[in-house]
């Protein structure tokens, strides 16, 4: 089991996250939610190490800028392939 | 001759138009088969026979009276049950979606009619593509078609379980961590997550909206590569759907790989704790195969696996909560064990938690095209290991090993899953075959290429005797 789960200062910290959030944890579901809980805390602690710059600012919401080829753009009028053909 | 059951689409294709087969006698088999192969293996959640049967009926008829609608014309197929189609169940495998019919198809299977395609029925998953393999739900967990003790990876388990026994040619899953290719892997079958956007998502249940993915699953990369075709494109109708043409993707299978630079992602592999020997020999004999038939192999140590695991997971527990975030706080023991304690914690992330997330998968975008500038496609262990049983997976969740999977997720690049051969226990060993975005066609053409040079080395389930 994941280490954390049993420190009784962890879980009151990350049941109290929940309870917060409206999330009341059956109790025989309490030590997997925690192990997630832990094994999330982990994870954020690893992007933390990352520098971030100024150009990864998330505010762009119209684009994913990775998901479109420009080059085979191809909007309603250009010849698009719309799903209907 | 090849059982009518263990007909590639290509194969069952030109029997139908040869006339040596009927879409009805295809229909008929699947569904006798389903019915006596599918009580060990249980990977259909439901089988739409009567309907299958109208659906082939029809396809007969279209093609006596010259309307081809393509290759996928009178070719049974099945659906991970996320993907609505139209009158039947949603069940998502779970009871918390008990009564519901859905009012439309979703566009993967409106696009399946329109190519001619036979729904056979709706396959099993984990709960709502996320819990795990569970016996407090509804309906069983599927078996894996090699080992009936063992786990077939998820969560389109039924997916790849139907294929892997050779119930249906065709089944569509869906990917979000790598949901398509780990089932593939651990079945010894053929996978692919398209490149975000290229697949309509419109009318499958979501687990994490940014990073959900629908594609196909097939026996062969032939058979992935004439599924893509028949789906892939622009769809209005679903905000992630990129704006893009479909492309060709089955005119350059045979192309070979000579002069190709192929990445090879092997640190990602020898570098995780516990990993199958066995696995790391397989994954280097397939990567020693292309090398030997003209391929320049670069070996590469690629972004960071653990930072995308950080990235993809933390993006996916925030979004699934929020996605199930009434029934988590209001109906909790209607959830099976599993999906609970995988969706609940994504209530203790912060927003700067999920902010921070989402800058760093920018940069991780960027590493990745870099890493793949220069080459025309690389390769990846789809997973360490093989099939674990399904006797660890009883007790509570636990967090798993680093996924081999989830990094292409979040960065969007397609990545295709296929075999590469057993190990010595029997059990199967897969790849991933990752591409530029958009370039799915040098994906399928490398794929292709490598199962035709492996080809020896693969067999059939032992369940496909049945």
């Amino acid at each position: 089991m994941h280490s954390g789960v049993d420190d009784r200062r962890v879980q009151d910290d990350m049941l109290g996250r929940l309870v917060a959030a409206g999330v009341q944890v059956p109790a025989h579901l309490v030590r997997g939610v925690l192990a997630g809980c832990l094994d999330l805390q982990r994870m954020c602690t690893c992007l933390r190490r990352e520098t971030v710059t100024p150009e990864q600012e998330p505010s762009n919401v119209f684009m994913f800028d990775f998901a479109f080829d420009s080059k085979e753009y191809a909007g309603p009028g250009e010849g698009g392939h719309d799903g209907t053909a | 001759m090849t059982a009518l059951h263990e007909l590639t689409i290509t194969q069952a294709g030109q029997r139908l138009r040869s006339g040596r087969v009927r879409a009805t006698e295809l229909a008929e088999a699947a569904i006798a088969r389903a019915e006596r192969v599918d009580q060990t293996v249980h990977a259909f959640i439901r089988v739409t026979a009567e309907r299958a049967l109208a659906d082939a009926a029809r396809a007969d008829a279209e093609l006596a009276a010259g309307r081809d609608r393509g290759p996928l014309h009178g070719i049974p197929y099945a659906l991970k049950d996320i993907y609505d189609s139209k009158d039947l169940p949603t069940t998502c495998h779970s009871a918390l979606t008990a009564g519901h019919l859905a009012a439309e198809d979703s566009e993967v299977e409106r696009r399946m009619k329109r190519a001619g395609g036979v729904l056979l029925g709706k396959l099993a998953t984990h709960e709502f593509a996320l819990g795990g393999p569970s016996t407090d739900l509804p309906y069983p967990c599927a078996r894996n078609p090699w080992d009936l003790e063992r786990f077939t990876g998820g969560s389109s388990s039924g997916c790849a379980a139907a294929l892997a026994s050779a119930l249906v040619p065709l089944a569509w899953g869906s990917d979000t961590s790598g949901s398509i290719r780990t089932p593939a892997c651990f079945c010894g079958v053929v996978g692919l997550k398209p490149t975000f956007g290229l697949v309509s998502r419109r009318g499958v249940f979501p687990l994490s909206y940014s990073l959900d993915h629908c594609g196909p699953m097939s026996r062969t990369v032939a058979d992935a590569a004439l599924a893509l075709e028949a789906v892939a494109g622009h769809d209005p109708l679903d905000p992630a759907s990129a704006r893009v043409l479909a492309r060709d993707y089955t005119s350059r299978l045979t192309e070979g790989v000579e002069n190709r630079r192929i990445g090879y992602f092997r640190r990602w592999l020898v570098d995780t704790p516990n990993v199958s020997p066995a696995v790391i020999e397989r994954v280097d004999h397939a990567v020693e195969i292309l090398a030997a038939n003209g391929a320049e192999i670069v070996e590469m140590t690629g972004p960071d696996l653990e930072l995308l695991n950080a990235c993809g997971r933390i993006i996916m527990s925030a979004e699934s909560f929020a996605i199930h975030e009434d029934n988590i706080r209001n109906r909790p023991l209607d959830f099976g064990r599993y999906s609970y304690q995988r969706i609940a914690p994504g209530a203790s992330l912060s927003a700067a938690d999920l902010i921070l997330s989402q800058r760093v998968r920018r940069e991780l975008v960027r590493r990745m095209e870099q890493c793949l500038a220069g080459l025309d496609a690389a390769i990846a262990a789809t997973a360490p290991s093989t099939a674990p049983l399904l006797s660890a997976f009883w007790d509570d969740w636990e967090p798993a090993s680093l996924s081999h999977t989830i990094g292409f997720d979040v960065t969007g690049h397609p990545a295709l899953a296929m075999p590469v051969g057993l190990t010595p226990e029997r059990l199967p060993v897969g790849i991933q075959v990752i591409g530029h975005l958009f370039d799915e066609a040098s994906v399928f053409s490398i794929a292709a290429s490598l199962e035709s040079f492996l080809a020896d080395d693969m067999v059939p389930s032992p369940m496909t005797s049945l």
